[in-house]
């Protein structure tokens, strides 16, 4: 019966579906049907666009640049790979000078990280802090947390792969949205 | 306001029932007065009796336009919306394209919110069942997207 409905009305109803849906259980539906697969990437992918059109930045505040120097980058644009399975992210570090040691994108590869989340206090203002660990010389434990009023953003507590002079990152993020 | 369904029946309601249908609205602004009935090639009988019940009960609530993007909450239908809703599967498609085809948002909505309701809690299999929607994946390209989805399926 859904295929009398295009595209655009199953996305809408997709939609409703996902609001109150944690990302996790709503990927599970991608198995229904190649259409639902292709639909829940973009559900996906324009909820957290929605957000992070709505002024939502993740600001990695790192230690590990010069000492004395701590460095935010911001992250920004997400896009939803479907065929990897991967979020892909667009970076923008705050201090420009330290672009030749960061890449444009940072992604995240659901197959090889270990991932755990934690949910975040509400409270009425923007919180933005996060720290980045180093692990072992191959990995970074990334921290960020931050919330705004009227909205919970939970999770974020992920391990990045250090490629030495960060050509890449590798990461993996468990995203929970609750609004 | 004179409406044809797509097998020839005639409605007759009134314009201010008419108007919540934006697709109607501008047609009649456009017209202005006239005895004409307006054809809905793409709305049976029965559905447009439907469309014109949800319109009347609901003639004096506020316009909601399509550019309006509060938020999504699927549990927020009252009582006289859920029993409308309370239809055959076909019935409701048929209304959820209808009510996109003559642009009554709240209606699209609520269509919207109640199959999105029938599909939450729901495993993939149990949503092909209950929807009739064919597995079209090959077994590897399902295993494909089973293993991307390992990590969350464990859960």
């Amino acid at each position: 019966m859904y295929s009398v409905l295009p595209n655009e009305l199953v996305l809408n109803i997709l939609r409703y579906v996902l609001e109150g849906t944690s990302f996790d259980d709503f990927k599970k539906l991608r198995r229904t049907c190649k259409q639902w697969n292709d639909l829940i990437a973009v559900a996906i992918n324009d909820e957290i666009s929605k957000f992070f059109e709505h002024g939502w930045r993740i600001c990695i505040f790192s230690s590990y640049q010069p000492p004395g120097q701590d460095v935010a980058y911001e992250i920004s644009h997400p896009i939803y790979n479907n065929l990897k399975g991967e979020f892909v992210f667009t970076k923008f570090p705050t201090d420009y000078k330290s672009i030749l040691y960061w890449p444009l994108e940072i992604w995240l590869n659901y197959d090889k990280f270990y991932v755990s989340s934690f949910s975040i206090k509400y409270d009425d203002y923007l919180i933005k802090k996060g720290n980045v660990i180093n692990y072992n010389d191959q990995f970074w434990n990334i921290s960020v947390e931050f919330l705004e009023k009227d909205f919970k953003f939970k999770i974020i507590d992920w391990k990045v792969k250090d490629e030495k002079i960060f050509k890449a990152l590798t990461v993996y993020l468990n995203v929970c949205l609750n609004v | 306001v004179k409406l044809t369904s797509s097998e020839g029946t005639e409605f007759i309601i009134d314009r201010k029932v008419a108007e919540k249908s934006v697709l109607l609205k501008n047609m009649l602004e456009d017209v202005g007065e006239s005895d004409m009935a307006i054809p809905l090639p793409n709305v049976t009988g029965p559905i447009l009796n439907k469309v014109i019940d949800y319109c009347t009960h609901h003639r004096d609530d506020p316009f909601v336009s399509q550019e309006d993007d509060s938020k999504k909450v699927s549990d927020d239908i009252d009582d006289w919306d859920a029993e409308f809703c309370k239809v055959d599967q076909g019935t409701l498609f048929e209304l959820i394209l209808s009510a996109n085809y003559l642009d009554i948002k709240p209606l699209l909505d609520l269509t919207c919110k109640t199959v999105a309701n029938m599909i939450k809690g729901k495993t993939p299999d149990e949503i092909r069942k209950t929807f009739n929607i064919t597995n079209d994946f090959t077994p590897e390209e399902e295993e494909h997207v089973r293993k991307e989805n390992e990590w969350c399926e464990e859960r």
